[in-house]
């Protein structure tokens, strides 16, 4: 019989005779604490692992939290793990599972965020730039709304999981991590033992979409207990069921913005009001805001701002990053306030952005500069032309004004948006870290590059290696790079999307240049190592200049809406990237497309409801990704390469363009006012008639 | 109960319990890992397996169902011609998976081979659509299926068709 002699590849394909496993003891209750916890007597290599059984710190760090390895003493969600039930039979665990009896002391849950008490705030911020209260009370033209964005699962390939074992001395573990550092600091804190006694394996994730950040982290934690407690390899898998239930899922948002309009139509003064539901813990509440505050008057000039922002604690599963840390949010409510501002006007919904536009010198509203030109011309161009854009615009107004309704004929819509990624280091204390990337040239000339970044997108690798090639003048077959185990590779930071492209690729380059430098200066093999510190004073947060570099986009998405079906079909997605370099057309379109299809399903059909602190049980059956019967045509398009400098991040562009312009076309196609993702299809039904 | 079937090729026995899912039979007992447990109801494709020529979801399918029944996993696939067209097809296309459904995509890609000849649009994204998955391109994925459906054309009737 044929089977695959390689080494396992996911957490499931560890298979021991001797493997323990591990299911959780759920809390029952979303706010309050265990008064007690009955077992059964436990069969002979059954046990439970409780709080008072972990050996050294109770809590992992996470950025600025602090996140219980098994709560007690306080549970903070529904399904928060407060025990480990372990042992070999995995059928028989769920049997021990059911006849635990756990008595709780309840407190008050607070499910609520966009009405929030001053306890939940986890962070908060105020950045005012100019003097947004003085145009607010000259009694200017006010447009004001409050947009608000739903959760979405990441539904990565293997659910979250961990392999641990002794090797030796040495503890191994396997984790499906973005950050394969954090996973070993947290196992080493939590067994009170050296960091350096502990070894973790990347196993590969997937399009994890920043699903595996620090989640893994918890879930390791977790296996090395058993493993340590049992003397044996342990290894713990949520089913798929599990996972969907209780690991972080994209934070909601309700974001409320206010915009005085000057005698010419522009923004004169915003006044916005972000409240981030973060869930439990809400870990990564610190970056979330100030990235959002940092680009809450998006790619537009605004003089006068008044930006608060709320990262708000709940009673609710940890809810945090998807593709991104929140501006996919922010884009969408401000792109659609702007298309209201615009309709408000009468205005050209091109000629008003074109006019408004970032250009170079303008700035950010955490007062960053804009040094380089934006290229929003060239890419408004790039999609007009492409998608005809302004003829279709014209024509379904117009149907639109003859009250044209679905019986006699297709509802269409057209919308665009603009807007930036804002790349670079995460702006919060845990990059005060020190984050480094080796390279090596040894007498053959083959390049080795050593990091812990994990790679998701092939396209990643070829740029590192088109990097090093330029510099070195080797061949890019000559460059190998090793991303595996922390005891072979410096701590690179956490893998996200942008970070790899900009941050590990800065540091990759930084090192090829010194060894060019020293090469005809000094005997093969010469290796370097280059890392980053970022300086207290540098970290600017909401203020001063938390990007290290912007990428900028256009999209257009056309809908129509016919016959007895009701929901808007898209008929084309059309995208217009500046990304600097791109090393790899295809594998730049392949990622743009996927994370079209991604975005778009996030504003259109996958609701994940969050009800009482969970998301409620209905929802696991209907919810669905897209698939191949769910494709539409995507055309996505890169700014000529070679003039615009260094690759810059890409990744996250469709999820800041996409959903506003699809939401713009469906109003343009329903008249309905657009004020949340997923879109409300009764509120279609509403508008345009039963089907 | 002891279950007999024939599995890529070969007689195999093996003493489970009846309703145990075949997912977990191939991977945890055979050792076949490209038979993954993803969602254990026949909506991620990741546990594809080709059931008397017939794409079936393995964790749907209990081991009993499987008795006198021929299974045909990536294992037993990647031996054959019919999986060199695919992958040609999808190398050339760039199809990038992370592994975890990649035998799912693989064996779904064969069973729209054998119907789509003429690279059926509708046939193509129909028989893809088991697979649930962010990593792949979703056109780049039909790519490589329409690439491999010319490839398999080239070898079983020249290309002078």
């Amino acid at each position: 019989m044929k089977k695959d002699k390689g080494e396992p590849q996911f957490i499931q394909d560890f298979l021991k005779p001797d493997l323990v496993h591990a299911l959780y003891l759920r809390s029952g209750i979303a706010s309050g604490s265990v008064k007690s916890i009955i077992a059964p007597p436990m069969p002979r290599d059954y046990f439970l692992i409780l709080p008072a059984d972990i050996p050294g710190d109770r809590h992992i760090a996470v950025f600025d939290s602090s996140v219980p390895i098994l709560a007690s003493e306080s549970i903070s969600y529904p399904g928060e793990p407060i025990a480990l039930v372990c042992g070999p039979d995995p059928v028989r665990l769920k049997d021990i599972l059911s006849e635990i009896k756990v008595e709780y002391a309840e407190e008050w849950p607070l499910f609520s965020f966009e009405s929030f008490s001053s306890d939940q705030i986890i962070h908060k911020k105020l950045v005012v730039s100019g003097d947004p209260e003085s145009v607010f009370s000259e009694g200017r033209r006010v447009i004001e709304r409050t947009y608000r964005c739903g959760s979405q699962e990441h539904f990565y390939p293997e659910p979250q999981g961990a392999f641990v074992e002794f090797d030796y001395d040495k503890l191994s573990v396997h984790s499906s991590t973005q950050w394969p550092f954090h996973v070993r600091v947290c196992v080493a804190k939590a067994l009170a033992i050296k960091e350096e006694d502990v070894v973790v394996h990347s196993v590969p994730s997937g399009a994890h979409l920043d699903g595996k950040l620090w989640y893994p982290s918890l879930i390791a934690v977790h296996a090395a207990l058993v493993a340590t407690a049992s003397r044996r390899p342990a290894r713990i898998l949520l089913t798929r069921m599990e996972d969907f239930f209780y690991s972080p899922k994209r934070s909601r948002s309700a974001i409320s913005l206010k915009a005085a309009l000057g005698e010419d139509g522009s923004i004169e003064a915003l006044d916005a009001q972000i409240v981030i539901d973060m869930g439990a813990y809400a870990p990564l509440a610190e970056e979330f805001l100030d990235r959002l505050c940092a680009s809450a008057t998006g790619p537009y000039r605004c003089a006068n701002a008044r930006i608060q922002g709320y990262a708000v604690r709940t009673n609710t599963v940890p809810l945090g990053a998807f593709a991104g840390f929140g501006l996919s949010m922010l884009f969408f409510a401000l792109e659609s306030l702007v298309s209201e501002i615009v309709d408000s006007l009468e205005a050209d919904q091109v000629e008003w952005r074109s006019a408004h536009l970032l250009r170079k010198g303008d700035r950010l509203s955490s007062g960053q500069t804009v040094h380089a030109p934006p290229p929003f011309a060239e890419l408004s161009d790039t999609v007009m032309s492409q998608s005809d854009y302004r003829r279709k615009a014209a024509s379904y107004d117009l149907l639109r004004k003859r009250g044209i309704t679905r019986r006699e004929g297709p509802l269409r819509g057209i919308g665009l948006s603009f807007a930036f990624q804002g790349n670079g280091l995460l702006c919060s204390s845990e990059d005060r870290e020190t984050y480094a990337v080796e390279c090596e040239l040894d007498k053959a000339l083959m390049l080795t590059i050593r990091t812990s970044a994990v790679v998701t997108n092939p396209g990643t690798h070829s740029l590192w290696a088109e990097i090093a090639s330029k510099n070195l003048d080797i061949p890019k077959g000559s460059v190998k790079i090793i991303s595996g185990s922390t005891d072979s590779v410096p701590n690179s930071g956490p893998s996200t999307l942008s970070r790899n492209v900009t941050v590990v690729s800065s540091l990759i380059e930084k090192c090829v240049e010194s060894i060019q430098k020293k090469r005809f200066r000094d005997p093969l093999p010469i290796s370097v190592r280059k890392s980053l510190k970022m300086p207290r004073s540098a970290s600017g947060g909401a203020e001063g200049f938390p990007f290290s570099s912007l990428s900028f986009g256009a999209a257009v998405v056309e809908v129509e809406i016919s016959g007895d079906v009701l929901e808007p079909e898209v008929t084309g997605i059309w995208l217009a990237i500046d990304g600097g370099d791109i090393i790899s057309l295809q594998r730049a379109s392949d990622a743009i497309e996927n994370g079209a299809m991604t975005a778009l399903s996030w504003a259109s059909r996958e609701r994940l409801e969050i009800a009482n602190g969970q998301v409620p049980a209905y929802v696991y059956s209907g919810y669905t990704i897209p698939g191949t019967r769910d494709m539409h045509p995507v055309t996505a398009s890169f700014l000529p390469s070679g003039t615009k400098g260094k690759p810059r991040g890409i990744g996250e562009l469709p999820y800041h363009l996409v959903p506003a312009a699809y939401a713009r076309a469906v109003s343009q196609a329903t008249g309905i006012t657009v004020d949340a993702v997923p879109i409300d299809i009764d509120k279609i039904i509403r508008e345009v008639g039963q089907p | 109960v002891i279950i007999d079937f024939i599995l890529n090729g070969e007689d195999v026995s093996v003493n489970v319990k009846a309703i145990e899912r075949m997912s977990a039979v191939l991977h945890d007992i055979l050792g076949l890992t490209s038979v993954k447990s993803g969602c254990l109801s026949g909506n991620c494709g990741s546990c594809l397996v080709l059931q008397n020529g017939k794409l079936v979801n393995a964790c749907l399918l209990p081991a009993f169902k499987a008795r006198k029944s021929e299974i045909v996993t990536l294992e037993g696939f990647k031996e054959t011609q019919e999986y060199q067209d695919i992958l040609s097809g999808f190398t050339k296309a760039g199809v990038v998976t992370c592994g975890f459904c990649y035998a799912g995509k693989v064996l779904s890609a064969e069973t729209v081979l054998e119907r789509a000849t003429d690279g059926d649009a509708g046939i193509i994204s129909e028989g893809l659509s088991g697979c649930a998955c962010r990593c792949t391109e979703l056109s780049t994925l039909i790519r490589g299926v329409e690439s491999a459906i010319e490839r398999r054309r080239e070898r079983k009737y020249g290309a002078e068709r």
